[in-house]
């Protein structure tokens, strides 16, 4: 009861509700090599940058490309020259926190009323993405920024979840895991738009050529 | 009764507080926070964008919070306009501005560029021929309002070409048929694939295509 006395919000920002045409459930990167890199750093834990990976692994394999993940440590990469064939595309994936913000007041407050007023904490982290091909070349960037809002109180939870029980549609609700199948949806929605834009830059460059194959196949980790 | 409306009301200051908050909650939906678009600005630019509502950031710097939150309703609402009309038209003047930066810098003489937009929405292909004429406009080349034309003849053999094949075969055809002369070049902004939210572009100079992105 007490765990659940939190709602948190999702708000997208800078590029995280640009409208999308393709569609992740469908074969878009049929036969496409590609390499994702999920750079830890100050607010990307290398345990997190695993998780990251694995998501965006399972994402592109979904839409038909085969994946390689890699999570450079100390900022040196894991994989050599000679591992593997080079991918067609590398994305390099770095999170940063842009604004946090939280009242310890607010917080004794809430701690001395029971949480009958909520302590409200929030933050906005950024998500740079960058996609080059095997050259370096790079091909798409962009930073995709969104916002969490974490209400902590039992009468914040019992409204929405009475909102949401009675008032709110499914796509309207806001408590249980909204918060996260909302940002997962964003986000795999522009992640998969920004590489099929960058994988048909490619090819236009290339010539409408596409790039030479060897026998080998991406090993998978 | 009394004590649980006391306890009812005690959320309320805190929520008061947030009236203003564009993200979704009690007083605004999903729906409507997403068409806001928002982004974080330091204290600083805050100010300099909006000085009414921002305070000047302290000289001496501080400990409280320094960025704001600005946000700003969109034009039209989503949905409104199909999803790859609204990708390309939100952000059409960076799109074309980059287009023809790249095309002013590998053509630089003397010439009248003529310009045209392959895209399956003609308001849209409009838009974006006018946008990049206007650009070119601004950065000192000649423009041309005339869209070169091929005879039926080629139109209905270019047509069923892939565009890797159709465009230099419409640069070449240009140049033979004296549509376009050694003092014209001709700008091609398309897209490729229906999936995708970009704008690509050629050039069309002295009867020979280069793709430019």
């Amino acid at each position: 009861m007490l765990s659940s006395g939190c709602v948190t919000v999702y708000q997208p920002l800078v590029s995280l509700q640009r409208p999308v045409v393709v569609d992740p459930r469908i074969a878009n990167f049929e036969g496409q090599r590609m390499l994702v890199r999920c750079i830890p750093g100050d607010y990307l834990e290398p345990g997190d940058a695993d998780q990251l990976c694995r998501n965006v692994r399972s994402l592109f394999t979904k839409q038909g490309a085969q994946v390689e993940v890699e999570v450079p440590r100390a900022g040196m990469s894991a994989r050599g020259e000679q591992d593997g064939p080079k991918a067609d595309l590398i994305i390099d994936l770095r999170a940063r926190l842009v604004h946090e913000e939280s009242s310890a007041l607010m917080g004794v407050v809430s701690g001395l009323t029971l949480t009958l007023v909520p302590s409200i904490s929030e933050f906005t982290f950024a998500q740079d993405v960058t996609i080059r091909d095997s050259s370096g070349f790079q091909l798409a960037s962009d930073t995709l920024q969104g916002r969490f809002i974490r209400y902590n109180g039992i009468g914040v939870w019992a409204v929405n979840s009475a909102l949401d029980l009675l008032v709110r549609s499914d796509e309207e609700e806001l408590t249980g895991d909204a918060p996260k199948k909302d940002f997962s949806r964003d986000f795999h929605r522009q992640l998969s738009q920004l590489a099929f834009n960058a994988h048909m830059r490619s090819w236009v460059m290339r010539g409408f050529e596409e790039p030479p194959r060897g026998q080998e196949s991406l090993p998978s980790k | 009764m009394e004590t649980l409306l006391i306890l009812l009301l005690m959320p309320l200051p805190a929520f008061m507080g947030r009236v203003h908050d564009p993200s979704p909650g009690i007083f605004q939906s999903k729906e409507e926070a997403r068409n806001l678009e928002c982004t974080r600005l330091s204290q600083a630019e805050a100010h300099e964008r909006f000085p009414g509502q921002v305070p000047e950031p302290p000289a001496r710097g501080s400990w409280a919070v320094t960025d704001a939150l600005a946000c700003s309703r969109r034009f039209l609402r989503i949905g409104e306009r199909p999803a790859r009309d609204e990708a390309v038209l939100s952000a059409l003047r960076q799109k074309v501005g980059d287009i023809t930066q790249t095309a002013s810098a590998l053509e630089a003489g003397e010439l009248t560029w003529h310009v045209d937009a392959f895209y399956p929405e003609p308001a849209v292909a409009a838009k974006i021929s006018v946008a990049a004429k206007t650009d070119l406009v601004e950065r000192g080349r000649k423009v041309s309002d005339r869209v070169p034309v091929l005879a039926a003849g080629d139109i209905a053999v270019l047509w069923k070409l892939p565009p890797q094949q159709a465009y230099p075969l419409a640069c070449e055809r240009y140049f033979a048929q004296g549509v376009l002369t050694e003092r014209d070049v001709f700008l091609g902004v398309m897209i490729v694939d229906p999936r995708e939210t970009q704008l690509h572009a050629g050039l069309c100079a002295r009867g020979e295509w280069r793709w430019l992105q």
